[in-house]
């Protein structure tokens, strides 16, 4: 069976799921990539019995032959895929997408800190104020793509290495409404402070604790291990492949997973 | 001493000007052999009483020293295969003003082949915090003497 996926443009989770495919360890599957302008001679010298895609609006992938189409762009046809509308029968949960952890001891101190926190943190007001004072001697780093003239900020990362931040921190802050995040800091071992919008002198303790007694903490709802096991891009991408009736490929895809997290 | 000092191009900028004071009043009384290496073609704002090379020179620039301002240029002196000291007389956070990578930013302030040296001492803890090294000197306004007789 031949896969092909095509990106009509980057968007993380998209890439997240059709990245699970190239883990496949079968000869019976081919997976093809493609992207930018639709060359409809490249896809039919590939012949692709599948294809997957994400562009905006469209229920079928626009070529004339009897492709299975599956659309990973908040559309209403059978086989659409959401993100977004939690109401929709084809709603695809917040997941994880497996990243390394292990960090070398030569550059374990390049992902050491005692707070870290990816994302602008000017939402936390006081907070940012006791983090970033020196009196208080909190090593915090946090990295956005917009450059802050604030102590702590350390640039830009790969979102690859987020987890190496989250596990060698002593604390990760994280929005009380930021799946994506809480569930990134747990399976990374990490240990989450939830920032609620007003808990400032709560989140101050926390993070004192956590930096001068290594105290850890947990969320409920959140656990590392069911995590991995049922919110992971490859649990998503066999959630889709199961519903369009592509059941073996979607066998292939869980035993992927499991070679991918046992070798990793 | 033999010195290049790196600089983005020749147009006016806080530091170019700081630079190219020091370079003028310096080589007025003395033998020592100062240049600049300049990253992008421009006209220079002010007269500038030393020879202006390319960045292609500094592989060929031995026994010296090689100050740099920014960590992108400091990255480039790295990379160079010379015998020269190279030094990075860093005037600004550059992170903190410019988009820039942390690995990119973290191996160049961590290289021990790097002598790293602060114009501030406000400067001291943002790097402490970001890569948890101390700096060589602080040199507050910008000097040749006081920077070779920091190493």
């Amino acid at each position: 069976m031949k896969i092909l996926c095509y990106r009509s443009s980057s968007e993380f989770h998209f890439e997240s799921i059709i990245s699970c495919l190239s883990n496949i360890n079968s000869p019976k599957f081919q997976i093809g990539y493609l992207s930018g302008e639709i060359n409809l001679k490249s896809i039919s010298d590939f012949s692709p019995d599948v294809i997957i895609h994400n562009i905006q609006g469209s229920e079928k992938f626009p070529v004339k032959e009897n492709i299975i189409s599956i659309n990973i762009n908040e559309t209403k046809g059978k086989n659409s895929f959401s993100f977004k509308d939690k109401s929709s029968s084809n709603f695809l949960k917040p997941f994880v997408t497996l990243k390394q952890v292990h960090v070398d001891d030569a550059e374990i101190e390049k992902f050491k800190s005692d707070v870290v926190y990816i994302g602008s943190p000017t939402i936390f007001k006081d907070l940012l104020s006791f983090l970033t004072s020196e009196k208080n001697d909190i090593r915090f780093k946090f990295f956005t793509h917009v450059p802050h003239n604030i102590n702590g900020y350390c640039g830009m990362c790969d979102s690859k290495e987020y987890f190496k931040f989250y596990n060698n921190a002593k604390a990760s802050l994280v929005r009380e409404n930021d799946i994506q995040r809480i569930m990134d800091i747990v399976i990374s071992d990490g240990n989450p402070i939830l920032f609620t919008g007003s808990n400032y002198d709560e989140c101050i303790t926390l993070i004192k604790d956590a930096v001068n007694k290594n105290i850890r903490y947990s969320i409920d709802g959140y656990k590392r291990e069911d995590i991995i096991k049922n919110d992971t891009s490859f649990d998503r991408a066999y959630q889709i492949f199961r519903t369009v009736g592509l059941n073996k490929l979607a066998e292939e895809i869980i035993k992927a997973k499991n070679l991918h997290w046992n070798t990793k | 001493m033999k010195t290049a000092i790196c600089l983005e191009n020749l147009s006016y900028s806080a530091f170019s000007k700081e630079a190219i004071s020091e370079i003028n009043s310096h080589v007025t009384n003395s033998i020592d052999e100062v240049c600049l290496v300049t990253f992008d073609e421009t006209m220079p704002f002010a007269n500038v009483n030393a020879a202006v090379f390319a960045p292609n020179e500094l592989d060929s620039f031995h026994n010296g020293i090689i100050i740099s301002h920014k960590i992108n240029h400091a990255m480039s002196t790295l990379g160079c295969s010379n015998n020269s000291k190279k030094v990075l007389y860093l005037y600004d956070l550059d992170w903190m003003i410019e988009p820039m990578m942390y690995n990119d930013v973290y191996d160049v302030l961590t290289d021990r082949n790097l002598n790293l040296i602060l114009r501030s001492e406000d400067h001291v803890y943002p790097i402490k915090n970001l890569c948890n090294r101390e700096p060589d000197a602080i040199v507050k306004n910008f000097s040749l003497e006081k920077i070779w007789n920091s190493l």
